[in-house]
């Protein structure tokens, strides 16, 4: 009862995120703030339904599969959001310039230096 | 080769998932700020930061992971001067996204892929 209602949880939570996702897509104003929303939020909503999966199955036969699934999410997902993040930069020709653009923070290997912080 | 350090990954690991996490409910929050609220979506933004000296190896895994996070997204990795370029989708604070990058990726990392400067 108590592990229907996680799992119930966790599944909501997982399908409420993919869709607040698919309409960031929609909502954002351009190419490198939507691919964001598409790529990233996959990372946290379907991390929660594989969860709720796991959960649902107790099983190990299945559990190793779920947790192979989001192996593989970890892996090709930043791939994906850096490609298509270095393909919207390179169309638009945002930056021109990288050594432009803004620098924060201290160099922590010379992180003693005072002073140094924009 | 180096040597495995067992606990130093599974800390790492721990402090990733948290920073997943927490950076998936602010990407939550500026989606529905940007359609709902006010409809002003926050400044999303370029920056450059700098990243402690660690192996290719450990900077790669450095950009994948700020990468997952979500919010923010490497462009480039600049090795010579260890210099990250990344996108960020709200970048009302930056101090925060420094804050976060230092304590919960690069401080697991240095452990593991550090070099010597």
């Amino acid at each position: 009862m108590m592990l229907d209602a996680l799992v119930s949880v966790f599944l909501l939570a997982g399908g409420v995120l993919l869709l607040i996702a698919a309409w960031g897509v929609v909502a954002l104003p351009d190419a490198l703030s939507r691919q964001h929303a598409a790529t990233k939020a996959g990372t946290f909503a379907l991390a929660m339904v594989c969860i709720g999966a796991m959960l649902f199955a107790l099983d190990w036969a299945w559990s190793w599969r779920i947790l192979l699934i989001l192996g593989f999410l970890l892996a090709t997902l930043p791939v994906a959001s850096h490609l298509l993040a270095r393909a919207a930069v390179r169309e638009s020709n945002l930056v021109p310039d990288a050594s432009q653009v803004r620098l924060i923070g201290d160099d922590p290997a010379q992180a003693s230096k005072p002073g140094s912080r924009t | 080769m180096m040597r495995f350090k067992p606990i130093a990954a599974v800390v790492l690991l721990a402090r990733f998932l948290k920073a997943v996490v927490l950076s998936g409910i602010q990407t939550v929050q500026v989606i529905l700020r940007a359609s709902f609220g006010q409809r002003t979506p926050p400044p999303a933004a370029f920056l450059r930061v700098h990243f402690a000296p660690m192996s290719p190896m450990g900077a790669s895994l450095l950009g994948c992971m700020i990468t997952l996070t979500p919010g923010t997204t490497t462009l480039d990795i600049d090795m010579e001067n260890r210099i990250i370029l990344m996108h960020v989708l709200d970048a009302s604070d930056t101090d925060a996204i420094v804050q976060g990058i230092r304590d919960d990726f690069e401080s697991g990392l240095v452990p593991l892929f550090g070099v010597r400067a």
